[in-house]
């Protein structure tokens, strides 16, 4: 699409885009068929059937409630996208705003804006969401805000940080001796240069928003029941850890591998988006 | 935030004491640009808390009209200044001391919009093709940014107009859907010349224009430069390190070091009676090709 088709042949070549993006293919796919089917009713318990081993009918066995544990996973795959894609989506408005800003009216607004980034970066970003949610009150969207508010740092200092080496650029100069206002430059240059190192923290940013709402989860402050989440599977398991340690295995293979496949990925991205540009010049 | 007074800044305006006042820059309905006592100080981050932070001297006191249809050279080693002058007199940069005339308009009094209007008629090309170009930008876009900032122009106007100046400056109408990655080094200035040509400037000031291309390439890109004065009468601010580009350019040369003008006159004069020494030091370090 942007004169150069060779973009799609560098991605395939690339092994951690590629291992990345079919991890992250099979959560986001994985999430889609759960919408319309899973093998069994996720939610619905079978206290005849509690704690039964892996077979063809329930290929990783059922909790102590008796609910088919491949079903809750694959729902769950959900839940975790929806915590990432709202709450990265809160920070990335957000701090990308604010970074923006901060770098077209530099002076006392940047130093402003970039010490209450700081300031909120300093804190164990988690122990802050516990407390925000506490205060909030619990429940799915609390935690979902409160990551995403505490992913807003991180994505104005990037966002600003790489602004700043744009705005330097002599292009920005011949923009300026063209006519264009610090708005104009913002939206036209500024921005879509930009886009490509967004575009990496994205994928982390997702990784541990799915991270953070899993520890919130486990602690109760997340998702509520019956809502499939992974955290709170392992919540819901940690009293059977020592009868049945597979329970608790299942769902943080989930978490890693969906927290591993987004790494990669934002790994191979970077490798792959980054030097486009740099070879160019 | 603006300056509400257009009068200010441009150096004693204080009504009480006309008699004395500094006499302003006499504008002559010819002279396109005048450049009075232009200073610009920048003051270095300091390196310890205790010592004043260091000053920068990059233009110190240059003064300087280009009549219309003129095109007025300035020389000097690499650091003496030259860019920055540039700069101060596009409007790119607050200027520490002096004034910028445009047309008799002191453009650095002038409020900030007011002063994007006059952009227009005064435009820049930057020393190098590959930075001053948005790597992201189709060349359509790229040539048609100061229309697209300053006029209302319908799109296929707008397209109309970017396809004639390509070919003004010898590039194709096919070339407006490429990006500038795809260019040579002469091209992209093409390009840069194109887009400082697309809103008819009275003004266009070329810093390096030349500096960072194939010696076989500065000689077209130099033509191109003459050849669109000669058809659209455009006024040159010519800016080189190079004493043959400025030669072969430009009718008034100004030789600059240490962010003043040492000598300044007629090309033929310079070139053949050189009288400050820096200039001969210049002339001398400089071997005469094609002479
Ligand atoms: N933005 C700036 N901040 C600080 N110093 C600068 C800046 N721009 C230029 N200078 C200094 O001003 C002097 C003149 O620079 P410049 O105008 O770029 O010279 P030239 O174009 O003749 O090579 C140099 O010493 C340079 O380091
Ligand atoms: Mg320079």
């Amino acid at each position: 699409m942007e004169g150069q088709p060779s973009i799609w042949r560098r991605c395939l070549a690339h092994r951690s885009f590629v291992a990345g993006g079919s991890l992250t293919g099979v959560l986001v796919l994985t999430a889609l068929v759960s919408l319309v089917w899973t093998p069994w009713n996720p939610i619905k318990q079978n206290l005849r059937e509690r704690l039964v081993a892996p077979s063809w009918e329930h290929l990783l066995g059922t909790d102590q409630f008796g609910r088919d544990i491949f079903s809750i996973i694959m729902a769950g795959a959900q839940n975790s996208i929806t915590v990432g894609v709202v709450s990265v989506s809160i920070g990335m408005t957000f701090g990308v705003a604010l970074g923006l800003w901060a770098s077209a009216k530099r002076g006392w607004t940047e130093e402003l804006i970039m010490r209450a980034s700081d300031f909120m970066y300093a804190f164990p970003a988690i122990l802050l969401a516990i407390m925000l949610v506490a205060t909030l009150g619990q429940g799915a969207i609390n935690a979902i805000v409160a990551i995403g508010i505490f992913s807003i740092p991180v994505f104005a200092r990037l966002t600003r940080g790489a602004a700043n080496a744009i705005w330097a650029r002599e292009f920005i100069l011949a923009a300026r001796a063209a006519g264009k206002g610090k708005l104009r430059i913002t939206v036209e240059h500024v921005l879509p240069n930009i886009v490509s190192v967004l575009v990496v923290q994205i994928t982390i940013q997702f990784a541990l928003a799915i991270l953070a709402e899993a520890a919130l989860s486990f602690l109760g402050l997340g998702a509520q029941p019956p809502t499939p989440s992974w955290g709170r599977m392992l919540d819901e398991t940690r009293s059977m850890i020592f009868i049945n340690p597979w329970l608790a295995v299942y769902p943080g293979v989930a978490i890693a591998i969906s927290v591993l496949g987004l790494n990669l990925l934002g790994d191979g991205l970077r490798d792959v988006i980054d030097p486009r540009l740099a070879r160019k010049r | 935030m603006t300056d509400s007074d257009p009068q200010a800044g441009a150096g004693g305006a204080d009504s009480t004491t006309v008699a004395v006042a500094k006499p302003a820059p006499v504008i002559d309905p010819s002279t396109v640009v005048a450049v009075h006592d232009v200073h610009k100080h920048y003051t270095l981050p300091r390196e310890t808390l205790w010592r004043d932070p260091t000053l920068v001297h990059a233009v110190n006191g240059v003064t300087f009209t280009i009549e219309k249809g003129g095109s007025f050279g300035v020389v000097g080693e690499s650091g003496c200044g030259k860019s920055t002058l540039a700069r101060c007199v596009m409007g790119l940069e607050t200027l520490t001391q002096g004034s910028v005339e445009f047309r008799g308009q002191n453009i650095h009094a002038l409020p900030v919009e007011e002063l994007r209007q006059l952009r227009r008629h005064f435009q820049m090309v930057f020393q190098d093709p590959f930075g001053s170009l948005d790597p992201r930008m189709k060349v359509a876009r790229i040539v048609a940014e100061p229309i697209e900032a300053l006029e209302d122009t319908k799109l296929d106007e707008r397209r109309a107009r970017v396809i004639e100046v390509l070919r003004a400056v010898g590039l194709k109408e096919s070339d407006t859907d490429k990006y500038p990655h795809e260019f040579s080094g002469g091209q992209r200035q093409r390009i840069a010349i194109a887009r400082a040509l697309i809103t008819r400037p009275a003004l266009i000031v070329a810093d390096e224009p030349v500096s960072a291309l194939d010696v076989s390439v500065q000689a077209q890109v130099l033509n191109l430069l003459q050849d669109l004065q000669d058809e659209f009468g455009v006024t040159y601010l010519l800016i080189s390190h190079d004493l043959a580009v400025v030669k072969f350019v430009c009718d008034e040369v100004a030789v600059m070091n240490e962010g003043v003008f040492v000598e300044r006159g007629p090309t033929e004069e310079i070139f053949a009676n050189p009288q400050h020494d820096y200039t001969k030091t210049l002339l001398a370090a400089v071997p005469q090709i094609g002479g």
